[in-house]
């Protein structure tokens, strides 16, 4: 079992086994002055942190990523981060009808989820982050066992939709962490 | 005098014209995002109105509710196939747009609403803008 990673700029730091050391190195990759945040207003408070020691399951950590799947995995994440960047200044009516402003707390969130997705080894592929017309951003991903859908709000709800086999479900989840769980379990 | 009747037939067709920016409107895959049917309050088409596909796109290029930006393709949506998704279409015409009608979801939920729009995505046809 491996506990998740945190991110400290590029650099990954792989803890296993114990809940205590993965809560120390949470505590210090926030603390860290290295980790910076591209688009999160640190005084928005109604973004929820990350506590990534909570995640302690039987997935594998990026930090057995060989350096081709490192390569990958960077690039999916760099791009997805430069789409989300977009959404940044939309204006009102940006869709040629009367879409609302992408919210920052939305684009915040999005970031967050981003970032603890590609914690885990391969979960970052196949996303792709869309606009909404209500100011919600969403990541969605198709693959060979169905269509599956996030919406990130500004209120800090997120949205999970799957489909699978004619069969859809919906959960609405309130961190990120119950999120990225969902991803493990529904989409991976 | 308009030749339109007050009641959407599931027979007709409605579009949405879709804009280039921002990236991401358009996945890997060159598949429309559900984004495009989620908005505040219902969802802006245009009523096919016994039209070709031509004149529709040239009436909405021409006549878009905002000037800034493009329409670069258009979905095309059958009517009776959004409604058998749960979705409810309404004539709403305007002074400067006798086709103009709203799609929604019957029961609108502000988190809920992701259901079915990718069926009716799916089920669409994208169209060039000329």
């Amino acid at each position: 079992m491996i506990d998740y990673c945190v991110e400290r700029n590029t650099t990954f730091i792989g803890l296993k086994n114990t809940l205590a050391l993965g809560c120390v190195a949470s505590a210090m990759a926030f603390a860290s002055p290295e980790y910076e945040l591209n688009f999160i207003d640190k005084k928005d408070t109604n973004v929820p942190l990350v506590n990534y020691s909570l995640f302690s399951r039987d997935v594998e950590s990026i930090q057995s990523l060989t350096q081709e799947e490192e390569r990958v995995e960077a690039a999916e994440f760099d791009h997805a981060m430069k789409v989300l960047g977009s959404f940044v200044g939309l204006e009102k009516g940006w869709d040629g009808y009367d879409a609302e402003p992408i919210s920052s707390q939305s684009i915040n969130l999005t970031e967050r989820l981003l970032k603890a997705i590609r914690v885990v080894k391969g979960l970052i592929l196949g996303w792709d982050v869309s606009p909404t017309g209500r100011g919600s951003v969403q990541i969605e991903k198709t693959t060979d066992c169905g269509y599956f859908e996030i919406e990130l709000f500004e209120d800090g709800l997120m949205y999970c939709f799957s489909e699978r086999n004619g069969e859809s479900t919906c959960s609405e989840l309130k961190t990120i962490d119950d999120v990225v769980s969902w991803v493990i379990d529904v989409v991976s | 005098m308009s030749s339109l009747s007050e009641n959407v037939e599931d027979g007709e067709f409605v579009f949405r014209g879709i804009v280039d920016k921002p990236e991401g409107i358009f996945d890997r895959y060159g598949k429309l995002a559900t984004g495009c049917l989620k908005q505040s309050t219902g969802v802006s088409v245009d009523r096919d109105g016994n039209r070709t596909d031509d004149e529709v796109i040239e009436f909405m290029v021409e006549n878009r509710p905002t000037s800034n930006r493009k329409f670069v393709k258009f979905l095309k949506m059958n009517v009776g196939n959004i409604r058998s998704n749960g979705w409810k279409v309404d004539a709403d015409p305007l002074p400067t747009n006798e086709f103009h009608a709203e799609m929604d979801q019957v029961v609108p939920s502000k988190h809920l609403n992701q259901v079915n729009a990718r069926a009716i995505i799916d089920s669409g046809m994208i169209i060039d803008a000329k």
